[in-house]
């Protein structure tokens, strides 16, 4: 019979889920929230790092040793000789070991809070007519233990045969010097291109363990023992998957290199690309083969969609610049709403202390370092020169404007990392005061710092609040009732929700002002700079 | 006596969406890239490209380094990009068109089935026929991904190995495809035959006659030239298969629906 034969044959075609994939993403547009949350875990680890050198700077040149330590910072053996001093080493060592901890257990729990508001997202979006941001918010907090221990087994399992590998080598380099210790490092180098080899075998096997905690409600090694019996009923699919995966990363990287050789900076693009187009359809795409693959789901029916090419050209440009419009409205009402004050001031405070501590260190010893290695006041990076204006301010923009996505959205990370970040905007900023007169600073500044700055303290205030929102959450519960600034009849859910909801909105509306401050910056900036006596 | 039924008519009028004539024209951009890429490795290995001078072109706003290795490589990513989209195109249609024909069998064959009487034995002895075929074609079939063939294409010289295959698939496939479609339609003919209704065009002189092997050994020996002939031979070969779904479809539904006006005459 017709249609038992195609029962007995069911057929998982790559094209047609990734196409479908596609128009998910165009039609919920909301399914890049969870990417836009991977990027703010990378701020959330950044930021424990700045807070730690922050740290140890500040206490350094409080204790008058910061000079001391950075002229030792350039010798040979640099970190031994720090290391064997017990007024260094009393500060390094605590703030190192803090550091490397809440970086590690940051990046296992955030990923498990955003793979699984990710991977649910998309399970969702493709069977429902609306997702909505309480959507996201819910898979992550109903099933973040659950994709933690997966993504700490899946990552061991995928990974520990390279960990082995290059501590196996590290092992046998100390005894490198006798002909069996060299023969023993030799074997270990062997052993990484092994491990590395098994490794990436692994990797195809365990690439399903993500979407398997959503789609089956399992975790751990089931969640990896149904990956592995999924890729390997359908390997000729899994392997498109991945293949495809690499080849797009490795085109990016390919058109990047080139085009920054001829002084066209695109990494940023290369970056957008990625994290706001390729990992969400390619995601879905791989949460859908899963999803299919499954015995009891019935093949995906035969149909057609439009052209994607045609779409991506003719009407994506529109809906985005609908979105960015809609956001830039959103932020106008943010920035000037009384209620946000507290979280502006917040946001200002943050990068006032920044400035204050990165002067405080600049004169306390950063200056001295910076200018006895090579640092020539009033003398502006050369690199100006060599690229097509233009094209820098296109690259400068969208990298101001990712960070600033990251800073607003790390902000659920209860609101501290956004203030860190900010903090850190002002420490930079502060260092370079002490570096050269104040007209020569403000002209180096002041030319797009007047729309960058805020914008980005502006997106800070957002995270701020976003952690709020988080906060309330935390401490009331999903139906806890009662809000100090959306009034009695919502829970904190939903304050979490429509904060996360407003949150993405102003860090997408933010795009225009950090294009024109991106242009302004690669293009009128360095003329202004000339004008007051900085060359390149 | 079959009705032809919603699915299938609208399954016929999506041949629009997957049998589309594409141009030839865009046969440049193999050509475009195949020159690009060797005149850069011409000149690479003669040593000439080591001897072209790298200057600084003022523009507006800055400058553009002028580097012949960069540019040269630039430009031939954008002509191996337009061959990728061609591949893509001609792989999807040949996937379209092929998943397309297996949801039209399958519905027909269907729709057969479940209007058939057990003992209607000049019916049911074509339809076990074609119930065998349909399923070779379905053994015989492999979508091949387009989006990945695309991009393994786009990979510099490489790519161009990677056209080969995927050359020798899509031609070796449509063979296959079409002689399983013939025999699935003279079964599907009998079926109509045998029940009293109109019979559809079967297309007996035409199976195409190129050597795959041919080709690929062509393609091979002549470092990449032969496969821009073959990469023609496969935009251009499909128009004439389509041109005969756009005879026999029509029919095919006819075929269905006069029947079902009969019984409801009868």
């Amino acid at each position: 019979m017709a249609s038992t034969t195609l029962a007995g044959l069911k057929k998982i075609f790559f094209d047609s889920i990734f196409e479908r994939s596609y128009w998910t993403w165009r039609k919920h547009p909301l399914i890049v929230v969870p990417s836009m949350l991977g990027t703010a875990i990378s701020v959330i680890e950044q930021s424990i790092v700045t807070l730690g050198v922050m740290l140890l700077l500040i206490s350094l040149s409080t204790r008058g040793l910061l000079t001391g330590f950075l002229s030792q910072l350039n010798q040979q053996g640099a970190g031994f000789n720090l290391l064997q001093n017990s007024s260094y080493a009393s500060l390094i060592i605590p703030i190192v070991i803090l550091s490397i901890i809440g970086v590690v257990l940051t990046a296992i729990i955030g990923a498990g809070f955003v793979y699984s508001s990710e991977y649910g997202i998309y399970l969702e979006a493709w069977s429902r007519d609306k997702v909505s941001m309480g959507s996201i918010v819910h898979h992550g907090a109903r099933r973040w233990k659950a994709m933690t221990w997966t993504f700490f087994l899946s990552n061991l399992i995928t990974w520990g045969p390279l960990a082995l590998g290059f501590l196996l080598f590290l092992l046998a380099a100390p005894n490198a010097t006798s002909f069996t210790g060299f023969a023993a490092l030799a074997g270990s180098s062997v052993l990484i291109y092994l491990g590395l080899g098994i490794s990436l075998f692994l990797s195809l096997f365990t690439i399903y363990s993500y979407p398997a905690v959503m789609v089956d409600n399992v975790s751990g090694l089931q969640a990896i023992r149904k990956s592995f019996g999924v890729t390997g009923r359908n390997l000729g699919t899994t392997l498109s998957y991945s293949l495809v995966r690499i080849l797009f990363q490795l085109m990016l990287t390919l058109v990047v290199f080139l085009a920054g050789n001829i002084g066209l900076p695109l990494s940023s693009l290369s970056m957008a690309i990625l994290s706001l187009l390729l990992t969400p359809i390619l995601h879905s795409t791989k949460t859908m083969i899963y999803y299919y693959a499954k015995p009891d789901v019935p093949e995906m029916p035969f149909e057609l969609s439009n052209p994607i090419w045609y779409d991506i050209t003719k009407r994506l440009p529109r809906a985005a610049w609908l979105k960015i419009r809609a956001g830039l409205s959103e932020a106008a009402r943010f920035a000037a709403s009384p209620r946000n004050l507290p979280f502006h001031l917040l946001s200002l405070l943050a990068f006032g202390t920044g400035v204050l501590l990165g002067d405080y260190v600049s004169v306390n010893g950063v200056k001295s370092y910076l200018v006895n290695n090579g640092y020539v006041p009033g003398q502006g990076n050369p690199l100006l020169n060599q690229v097509f204006g233009p094209s820098l301010g296109a690259d400068i923009f969208l990298n101001n404007w990712l960070v600033s996505i990251a800073t607003g959205l790390a902000g659920l990370g209860f609101g501290w990392p956004s203030f860190l970040t900010i903090m850190f905007n002002g420490f930079i900023l502060g260092v370079l005061v002490p570096l050269s007169t104040l007209t020569m600073l403000l002209a180096a500044i002041l030319p797009h710092g007047i729309i960058e700055i805020p914008s980005f303290i502006l997106a800070g205030s957002m995270g701020i609040k976003l952690g709020y929102a988080g906060l309330g959450r935390l401490f009331r519960g999903p139906t806890g009732e009662g809000d100090l600034i959306v009034g009695t009849s919502s829970n904190s859910d939903d304050y979490l929700s429509r904060t996360l909801r407003q949150t993405v909105y102003v860090v997408v509306g933010l795009a225009p002002l950090f294009l024109i401050a991106g242009l302004i910056e690669a293009d009128v900036t360095p003329i202004i700079m000339r004008m007051f006596g900085w060359t390149f | 006596m079959f009705d032809p039924g919603e699915r299938l008519s609208k399954l016929v009028q999506m041949r629009a969406s997957t049998d589309i004539r594409l141009g030839t024209g865009w046969i440049f951009s193999a050509i475009a890239s195949y020159v690009l890429w060797t005149t850069l490795a011409a000149l690479f290995l003669t040593g000439l490209l080591q001897r072209i001078p790298s200057f600084t072109i003022p523009v507006i706003l800055g400058s553009i380094f002028f580097d012949a290795t960069t540019l040269l490589s630039l430009l031939g990513i954008c002509a191996s990009t337009g061959l990728a989209y061609l591949v893509f195109r001609v792989v999807d249609r040949q996937n379209k068109h092929a998943l397309r024909i297996r949801e039209i069998f399958s519905e027909s064959l269907r729709r057969i089935e479940s209007e058939t009487r057990p003992g209607q034995l000049n019916v049911l002895l074509p339809l076990n026929s074609a119930e065998q075929d349909f399923s070779a074609l379905l053994q015989n079939t492999h979508e091949r991904s387009a989006i990945l063939w695309a991009m393994l294409v786009l990979i510099p010289y490489l790519g161009w190995l990677f056209l080969i295959i995927t050359l020798y698939h899509l031609s070796e496939e449509s063979t296959v495809h079409e002689r399983m479609e013939r025999l699935l339609l003279e079964d599907l003919d009998r079926i109509l035959g045998a029940a009293g209704s109109q019979r559809i065009p079967v297309e007996t002189h035409y199976l195409p006659s190129r050597s795959s092997t041919g080709f690929l050994l062509a393609s091979l020996f002549t470092i990449g030239i032969g496969s821009i002939f073959w990469l023609y031979e496969m935009i251009s070969s499909p128009n004439r298969h389509f041109g005969y779904h756009s005879d026999f479809e029509p029919n095919l539904l006819a075929a269905f629906a006069r029947s079902q006006v009969a019984r409801s005459g009868t």
